[in-house]
């Protein structure tokens, strides 16, 4: 009985923090630096960033900030 | 400047565009954006492009300050350097602080290192700020501006103190 138990606490608990994994969103930077090489002055640098959300919630960017 | 998608659904995949104006810039730079998202095991990354910038012509400095106490005097260089194949030559053209600021030009290098020595004439307290635009033969970079900026500062007088004489020196009668 006491087994049984045991289990069913175990059983529980890994349910839980699956059902709460699946909820989240998990964000994935294929790439975090781009490197431009030699570039004219006054020629523009301009970099398009991809991130994968490979979570079960939606992913938000809530903001960027330059530095 | 920074461009980006706000909402990115479970598999999906977001843009993220950041944009760096080089006009001003010489050399390496690099530029960091941090981004901040709702995962909670990552609520920050940092993206980063960085590039090496080419100019016609590199200065060591585009501007020159000068800051201290009246009666100093101050010296500032200003490195040209050509990097092009092209020999340089460079023409004063105009200079704004005739009577605050002097300068020399010289030739290091035949057509390829130049030197700008600014020296403060007036070493009297205050601000002053100006110029010194020079004019190239090369198309690409027609002209160089070397902006001067000063302050001067009063110089202070230590505060005199009223002799008191030390204590137990007082004569009794």
């Amino acid at each position: 009985m006491k087994r049984v138990a045991i289990f069913f606490v175990t059983y529980v608990a890994i349910l839980g923090s699956v059902c709460m994994a699946a909820n989240i969103p998990k964000a994935v930077f294929p790439e975090t630096s781009f490197s431009f090489g030699g570039i004219k002055q006054g020629q523009p640098l301009i970099h398009t960033f991809s991130v994968v959300n490979q979570g079960q919630a939606p992913l938000k960017i809530e903001r960027v900030r330059p530095g | 400047m920074a461009h980006f998608d706000r909402v990115i659904p479970p598999g999906g995949e977001g843009k993220i565009t950041l944009k760096v104006n080089t006009k001003g810039y010489q050399g390496k730079i690099i530029k960091s954006a941090r981004v901040y998202t709702n995962d909670p095991a990552k609520r920050m990354t940092v993206l980063s492009i960085s590039a090496f910038i080419k100019v016609p012509i590199y200065l060591s400095s585009r501007y020159v300050y000068f800051y201290g106490m009246e009666g100093q005097k101050h010296v500032r260089v200003v490195d040209i350097i050509a990097k092009q194949n092209k020999p340089l030559e460079l023409t004063p053209e105009q200079y704004t602080l005739g009577e605050k600021v002097s300068y020399e030009l010289r030739e290091l290098e035949k057509g390829k290192k130049f030197r700008v020595t600014f020296t403060n004439k007036n070493t009297s307290p205050g601000s002053y700020y100006g110029y010194l635009r020079l004019k190239t033969n090369y198309q690409e970079k027609p002209e160089i501006t070397i902006r001067i900026r000063g302050r001067i500062l009063k110089k202070r007088l230590p505060k005199k103190r009223p002799l008191s004489a030390p204590k137990g020196l007082h004569g009794s009668g």
